[in-house]
Formats: structure tokens, C-alpha cells, sequence
């Protein structure tokens, strides 16, 4: 906790006492289930697994939001947000990855608890995967992006759909070939497929075992090894009414407007954690001969910048949270405003914490390079984090929206 | 080969480079490329890449490369265009697999020591030739540098002159009793048959004369390799630790003697700048990938490389590509062209060479990350292998001392600077 509370700057005075104990809670969940065991157990998927299930459900951190009648706390999202936030930093210092698979089961737990086309049965649906007895359910989410250039589906704000839904009578059906969710396709219990259909965009809500559903192999990646992924086939797949949710552009911003502000906290961390080993390492490394590395004018800005991308960002990311909490005080009228907010600080925090981290690997030499050091795993997590959320260009695409009005972009 | 892509054309156009490239071309195309995706697990064991490596090292025979020709070598350090030439071999196997192209640099590197004109030591050649002619097994050479308390002070060579080396030479006669501990350095883990070591005859001393570069057979008692390190990427190329304990070779194993071997390891640095083109490589391949992936994937209903902001962010990368390229080569004729530019271990090279290097690594890696930024969710895949590039090129900014003695060897020969 002391590396967090007390080397970077925050808005402190936005987190009440009890938010503080929930996030010393996480910061001790954090050093004992992952720091002090990353020699051994650092990528270990059924080690992961195990702390995700104490951070979400015996500490608690999945339930915080749910009403309390489907057994959550009962606490309103958006006044949970700096508590999130603060809670998350400390994920992320552990292991992005957790954080990243936890942060996708949230955001879509906010949306389907918030949203007022989604049913009871639904919402009691993905209460039982977040704090229900037992292992983490893991909800997969198949965002729009990338289109095929074979095959055509609906367009949400430069994003193509990865499925397609027809309604029946009593239900509907989905069709999609390799689309590829964001967390956790292989091991997913549902998956939140957003996709397109005659008369716009919903969310389809699957469970994967249902009938038409084909997984591929596991697919390996730069980072996030533990939210494993792959290429679903959906070939007539069958879907009640009850699971199937209208979403347009604002409700794309809501879900993705939790994902960066999560996601973001999660880098701050991560960060933090880099700048811990790099500190560590610094300490008493010479060089020259003689002199500490610190020491020297031209190693200490290199030092100074790896821990001023972190000055730099983690009071906006709080800053985000907040303005989560009260839209108002900042100015913002709408939904869209929000959005454009949390995209730019998202693009933004990665790259400083995604800098910052690749000049803490410079300094260390071959120190940083090797897994030893821990210090290579969160630039990969963070690089994977980053690009999983799209790409630069669709958020450039969407400020440009936002702020001249351009339409064919 | 056929022209596919723009950076396929002839960098210097002699026929031999059309003819060596095609052979190292379908090497990496039917050896390398289809199952460098079960590398990164291959990193301890080397039972992939170890096949592969034979190909290309003893198969075709790129380990008798630089020895002369009278030992069965084929002469290339003799000529005229050594540089050039190591550059796009680099760049070739890069191409397919950096860290493999990094192994496979640092085989001929002990030897610029010796098989290079105008310093060939003839007699540690003949002595040393037939473990690399008469065999079927690949061979791997190291250069074992770095120790435990930092690499960049033993390769800051200008202000330090080896004072901080720790590995020891003391003669015993006519014998040489070497002792020290090295880490990291490149084909060890294990692997390595023969060393460079980097040591002192008298610790602590500023004097070039007292810095010695020995070889030593990885089979002399008293050397002991330890396992590979896991690393971020680059699984081609293994690095372990190596202990030397009362390691015992004859005195005329050294390279050249007090004061020459100080002289000519400046050498040895100035030419392991060509590492550029170890990020390089994996660039050109991130395009030819690149190239496949943006016309078949859409944003907004067009094709990613229609759409042009996408279009600008390929641009940048090919920039990225060309200069960086057009310095590599320019720096490579510089070397090659020793009677204009003086020789290779002067300052003046040893700049030229790390800020060529310390530019082309960071460009290289900011394109590839731009590349998986185009690429979104996939950027991260393995099967795309951008993302095996990314990984690998990162290194390329670590070692060799870091960016830091980049920096501060440029700028000591270019502003004049004393105290750095
Ligand atoms: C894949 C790979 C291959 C390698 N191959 C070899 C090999 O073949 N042979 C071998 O011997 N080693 C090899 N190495 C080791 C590598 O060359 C060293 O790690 C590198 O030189 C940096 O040394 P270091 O890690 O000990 O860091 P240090 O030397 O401790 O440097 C730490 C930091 O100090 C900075 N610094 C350096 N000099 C100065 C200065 N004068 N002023 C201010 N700051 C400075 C550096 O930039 C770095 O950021 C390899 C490493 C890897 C990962």
C-alpha cells in the first residue's frame, strides 16, 4: 500500500474511509497471492484463476456493485468509480492480467445491471457468474472492430459488427464466423456478443455451451496469457428473447467508458509496480566503475521519466472516475462528452505507463529483458491491453466525430 | 527470388548478394517461417531451432563464412565488402527470426578479432578452423563480456579501459590461468564450443595494454556453462552464465597482445552496432505481414489500407523502414570503405555506429508498435507474428551496452566531451 498511497499523487480527499480499507485489502491480496509469489507461479493460469476467485468473491470486488437483492453491496456504479479505480491500481500492480479479465466482467455487469431493456433473469444470470459459489465465471465480450473484407455486417461508429442476429418468433438466432472476443473466448461461461441485425445493434448474451457454438484452439499471445482466447464460430445458434439486449452508440460508449477508466487504473499500477523493480534495481547498481546509476545526471531523467509518466497520469485517471461520479461538475451534458473523456484519457494513460515502462527496461539492461524480473510481463500485459481495446485510429476517428462533426470517417 | 516487395531490390548489386540472399531466403521461407510460432517454447532445449541453425550453419556452410580461405574458409574477412555483406545476411535472417540472426552474428564475432584483414592472426585461425570446416554439427562462437556488476562499463572502452573487469589472466608460464564469471552472453546456455573472453591481466588498471581478449575451447576443464535465461523474446539466441575457474589455455591463444587487443576489440564493438540490423529485418517481414492484413481487414467498410489514416500510420512505417535501411548501408560502406573513413576502431566509427544503431532500434520498435496498434486484437496474436517482431526487437535497444553509452559515445566524439 505505502508504494501507492505515498509516492504519487492522487485526489485522496474522493475516497472515502471504507473505500481506503477495500483497497488495503487488495493491496494485501496483491503482495501476498502474486508479488511475493511471481518467481514460481508469474504466468501460472490456474494460480491466476485462484487469486481472481479471492479477489472477486472473498474480498468481495465483484459484488461491490450488484444490487443487493441479487447479492451484490448495493453500491450505485458510478459513486463506486474512484473506489474502483483505487481498488484496480492495485490489481494492476499485481498482475494486469487478473485486472483485465476482472475489469471486462465488470463493465459488462454495469451495463446489464444499469440497463433497462435487460431482464430480471438476465441480471440475476450475471450476478451468479460474479458472486456466485465457487470459481470465477468468466463473461466473454465480442466487440465490434475490425471488419472481414468478405463479408459485410452493420457499422457502429466505424466498427463492424462480428455477428449477425435474426429474430423468430420466440427468439433469435446468431451467426458468426471467427469472431474474436476480447477476454477469455476459451474459457469463457457466456459471451456478450455484440452484433447487428435488420433493425440495429444488441448484445446477445450466450452462454457457451449452447448448441452451435464451436471454440478454436487456445491462441497465443504477447500478454494476458491467463484470459485465454480464441476464434468462436456461432452457426445457428438459438437465443431466448430474455438475453438479447437493444445497444446503440450510447450504450457502445457506456460499456466502453468503464473498460478505459478500469483498464487505465489497472496501467497505473502496472506502472507503479515497474517503477517499484526499476527503484529496486537502481538502488545499488554502479556504474563507471565507481559512481551509482542514479547518480548519474543522464540515467536519474531517465529514472525521473519513468516515474513522472505516473505523476502525469494517475490524477486523470481519478480525475475520470470522478467525473464518472459527478458528470456535471466537469462540465459534461451527456453520455458522448463522457466517452470522448475516457477514450482520450485511456489513449493517453497507456502510452506514458507503456513509455514509462519501456524506459524502466532501458535502464535495467538485460535485467529487463529477462522474465526473472517481472519487469518484461507488464510491458507485454499493457501492450496487449492496449491494442485489445482497438487500436489508435478508431478513437481518433471518434474524437473527430465528437469534436468537428465528421461523418464519413 | 522474385521481387515481392519493395525491399527485396539489391542493396549493393553485386551478384553474389542476389545469389546468397536467395540461398538465406529459402532457408528462412521453408525452414524458419513455418514453425517459428513454437520458438518461444523452444527456448531451453533448442530442439526446433537447433535443426534449423544446422542448415544454415553447417549445411550451407555460413560458419566457415569469415575464416580464410586457406583454412577452407570462404575468405570473407578479407573482403572488401564484409560489412555490407554481414548486413543484409543479418537482415535477412531477421527477416524470419531476430534472435536466431543475433546468434548467428555473434558466431563470426570472436573472429573479427582474428580473421579480419588487415589483423589476421593466422596462427590462432589454423588452430581454430577445423572445429568450424570438418563437422556436420553447427558450431557457435561467443564473446563473453558482460559481468555481473554491468556490461556498459566493460564495453566503455574509451573512458574506462577496462578497469572494470573482473575476469582475471595471469601467465603461468606458457600457459594462460583465466578466472571470472560472465552473464548473458549470446549462444551460451550451453551451446557455445568456443569463446572470446573479455578479461584483465592486472584488475582495476586504466591501461589499454592490460585488457586481454582470449579464446578459450568450451571444453577446457574448468569451464562451466550454466542453463539458458527465460527471456521476453528472442528464444533463437540462448544466454546463460559461464564460469571460467582456473581455466588453462596457452599464451598465444591470446588475440594479439597488450595494447592490440584493446585496439581491435574497439573493433569488435564498432561492428556489433550492425545488431541494427537485427530490428531491421523483423521490419520488413512486419511489412510483407502488413501488406496481407490490410487489404484483407476493414475499417468502417474499407479496406484498412484504404482508409487513410490507416494509410498514414503504413506510410510511417515504411518510412521507418527506408531510412533506417539507407543508414544501415551507409554505415556498412563507411566500414567497408576504411581507406576514406580510417580504420574500424577508431572513435569516429564507434560513433557513427552507435548512433546508427541506437536510432534504428528505437524507430524500429516505435513502427512495429504502430503496427499492432493498426492490427487491434490481432496485433497481439502469435499467429500474425508481429508480435514475436515487437518482442524481439526491443532488445535491440538493450544490448550492446543500452541507449545510455549510445548516447554518451556519440556525444564524446562529436561535442568533444571529456568527463562522460
Ligand atoms: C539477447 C542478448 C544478447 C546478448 N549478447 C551478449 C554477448 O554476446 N556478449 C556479452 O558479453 N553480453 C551480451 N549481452 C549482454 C548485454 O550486452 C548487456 O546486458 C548490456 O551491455 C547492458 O549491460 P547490463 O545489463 O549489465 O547493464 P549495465 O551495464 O549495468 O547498464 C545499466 C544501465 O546503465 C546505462 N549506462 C551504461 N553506461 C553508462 C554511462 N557511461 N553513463 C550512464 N549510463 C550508462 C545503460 O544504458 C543501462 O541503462 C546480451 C544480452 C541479451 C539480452
Amino acid at each position: 500500500m505505502a508504494i501507492t498511497d505515498n509516492n504519487f499523487f492522487y485526489p485522496v480527499e474522493w475516497l472515502g474511509q471504507e473505500s481506503i480499507e477495500i483497497a488495503r485489502s487488495a493491496a494485501r491480496w496483491a503482495d501476498s497471492e502474486l508479488i511475493e509469489k511471481r518467481l514460481t507461479l508469474s504466468e501460472n493460469f490456474d494460480h491466476q484463476m485462484h487469486c481472481l476467485k479471492i479477489l472477486a468473491k472473498d474480498i468481495g470486488l465483484h459484488g461491490l456493485i450488484l444490487p443487493e437483492e441479487i447479492g451484490g453491496s448495493g453500491l450505485e456504479p458510478s459513486q463506486a468509480a474512484s473506489t474502483l479505480v483505487r481498488v484496480y491500481e492495485e490489481v494492476g500492480r499485481a498482475d494486469p492480467c487478473i485486472g483485465f479479465l476482472s475489469a471486462i466482467n465488470m463493465a459488462l455487469a454495469v451495463f446489464v445491471m444499469e440497463n433497462k431493456d435487460a431482464t430480471e433473469e438476465l441480471k440475476k444470470e450475471m450476478a451468479s457468474y460474479l458472486v456466485g459459489p465457487g470459481a470465477v465465471d468468466l463473461v466473454s465480450y465480442v466487440p465490434p472492430g475490425l471488419g472481414d473484407n468478405e463479408k459485410r455486417r452493420g457499422i457502429l461508429m466505424g466498427r463492424e459488427a462480428q455477428a449477425e442476429l435474426v429474430k423468430h418468433d420466440q427468439s433469435w438466432s446468431l451467426e458468426g464466423e471467427k469472431a474474436r472476443p476480447m477476454n477469455s473466448g476459451y474459457d469463457a461461461r457466456m459471451y456478450a456478443v455484440f452484433s447487428s441485425a435488420s433493425d440495429g445493434f444488441f448484445l446477445a448474451f450466450v452462454p457457451s455451451t449452447t448448441q452451435g457454438i464451436t471454440r478454436g484452439d487456445i491462441i497465443k499471445t504477447t500478454g494476458l496469457l491467463a484470459s485465454r482466447n480464441t476464434d468462436i464460430d456461432f452457426a445457428h445458434v438459438t437465443i431466448p428473447q430474455t438475453h438479447v439486449v437493444p445497444i446503440d452508440e450510447v450504450g457502445y460508449m457506456e460499456v466502453s467508458i468503464w473498460m478505459d477508466l478500469l483498464l487505465a487504473a489497472i496501467a497505473i499500477g502496472s506502472a507503479i509496480d515497474v517503477f517499484r523493480l526499476v527503484r529496486d534495481w537502481a538502488d545499488n547498481r554502479i556504474i563507471k566503475g565507481k559512481g551509482l546509476l542514479k547518480e548519474n545526471p543522464m540515467d536519474a531523467a531517465v529514472l525521473a521519466q519513468v516515474a513522472m509518466d505516473i505523476v502525469n497520469s494517475r490524477p486523470k485517471v481519478h480525475n475520470l472516475a470522478r467525473a464518472v461520479t459527478r458528470p456535471e461538475s466537469f462540465g459534461i451534458q451527456d453520455t458522448r462528452g463522457l466517452f470522448i473523456l475516457a477514450e482520450s484519457i485511456f489513449l493517453d494513460t497507456m502510452d506514458r505507463c507503456l513509455h514509462s515502462i519501456n524506459r524502466a527496461m532501458e535502464m535495467m539492461g538485460s535485467a529487463g529483458y529477462s522474465k526473472e524480473w517481472n519487469v518484461e510481463k507488464h510491458w507485454r500485459d499493457l501492450k496487449t491491453m492496449q491494442v485489445y481495446m482497438g487500436g489508435r485510429t478508431p478513437m481518433e476517428m471518434d474524437a473527430a466525430r465528437y469534436f468537428y462533426g465528421s461523418i464519413e470517417v | 527470388m522474385d521481387i515481392q516487395n519493395p525491399f527485396d531490390m539489391n542493396v549493393t548489386s553485386s551478384p553474389a548478394e542476389t545469389y546468397i540472399r536467395r540461398i538465406i531466403r529459402n532457408w528462412a521461407d521453408n525452414v524458419v517461417i513455418p514453425q517459428r510460432r513454437q520458438y518461444d517454447e523452444d527456448w531451453e532445449e533448442h530442439r526446433l531451432i537447433g535443426p534449423a541453425f544446422k542448415v544454415l550453419l553447417a549445411d550451407l556452410g555460413f560458419q566457415k563464412a569469415l575464416v580464410p580461405a586457406k583454412y577452407g574458409g570462404w575468405n570473407m574477412g578479407e573482403s572488401d565488402y564484409l560489412v555490407t555483406a554481414s548486413a543484409w545476411m543479418f537482415e535477412e535472417i531477421a527477416r524470419a527470426d531476430a534472435g536466431m540472426a543475433v546468434a548467428f552474428g555473434v558466431c563470426y564475432w570472436p573472429f573479427v578479432m582474428i580473421a579480419v584483414k588487415p589483423h589476421i592472426n593466422h596462427r590462432l585461425c589454423a588452430e581454430f578452423a577445423p572445429m568450424y570446416m570438418n563437422t556436420d554439427r553447427p558450431v557457435f562462437s561467443a564473446v563473453a563480456m558482460t559481468e555481473p556488476q554491468g556490461g556498459s562499463d566493460i564495453e566503455n572502452i574509451d573512458l574506462l579501459h577496462g578497469k572494470t573487469i573482473k575476469t582475471t589472466a595471469f601467465l603461468d608460464k606458457d600457459e594462460w590461468v583465466i578466472n571470472g564469471h560472465k552473464l548473458w552472453p549470446s549462444n551460451t546456455g550451453g551451446e557455445a564450443d568456443l569463446f572470446g573472453v573479455v578479461c584483465t591481466t592486472n584488475p582495476g588498471s586504466t591501461r589499454d595494454e592490460d585488457m586481454a581478449f582470449i579464446f578459450v575451447p568450451a571444453n577446457t576443464p574448468g569451464v562451466t556453462q550454466g542453463k539458458p535465461y527465460e527471456k521476453a523474446g528472442m528464444a533463437g539466441d540462448m544466454n546463460g552464465d559461464v564460469w571460467f575457474e582456473d581455466v588453462r589455455v596457452p599464451s598465444w591463444y591470446r588475440a594479439h597482445g597488450p595494447g592490440l587487443d584493446a585496439l581491435y576489440f574497439r573493433e569488435v564493438l564498432t561492428l556489433g552496432m550492425m545488431s541494427a540490423a537485427f530490428s531491421i529485418g523483423p521490419m520488413i517481414n512486419v511489412y510483407e505481414i502488413l501488406c496481407d492484413f490490410c487489404s484483407r481487414k476493414t475499417l468502417n467498410g474499407r479496406p484498412l489500407k484504404e482508409h487513410d489514416a490507416i494509410a498514414a500510420e503504413l506510410a510511417e512505417i515504411v518510412t521507418g523502414i527506408e531510412v533506417s535501411r539507407s543508414a544501415l548501408y551507409r554505415l556498412a560502406y563507411m566500414l567497408d570503405r576504411t581507406d576514406i573513413y580510417g580504420p574500424r576502431w577508431s572513435p569516429a566509427m564507434l560513433a557513427k555506429a552507435r548512433l546508427t544503431k541506437m536510432f534504428v532500434a528505437d524507430r524500429c520498435l516505435e513502427d512495429c508498435n504502430r503496427a499492432m496498434e493498426i492490427m487491434g486484437t490481432y496485433g497481439a496474436d502469435r499467429t500474425w507474428d508481429v508480435e514475436k517482431h515487437w518482442r524481439d526487437i526491443k532488445m535491440g535497444q538493450l544490448y550492446e551496452g543500452g541507449k545510455q553509452l549510445a548516447q554518451m559515445d556519440t556525444a564524446r566524439y562529436y561535442f568533444g566531451c571529456k568527463t562522460l
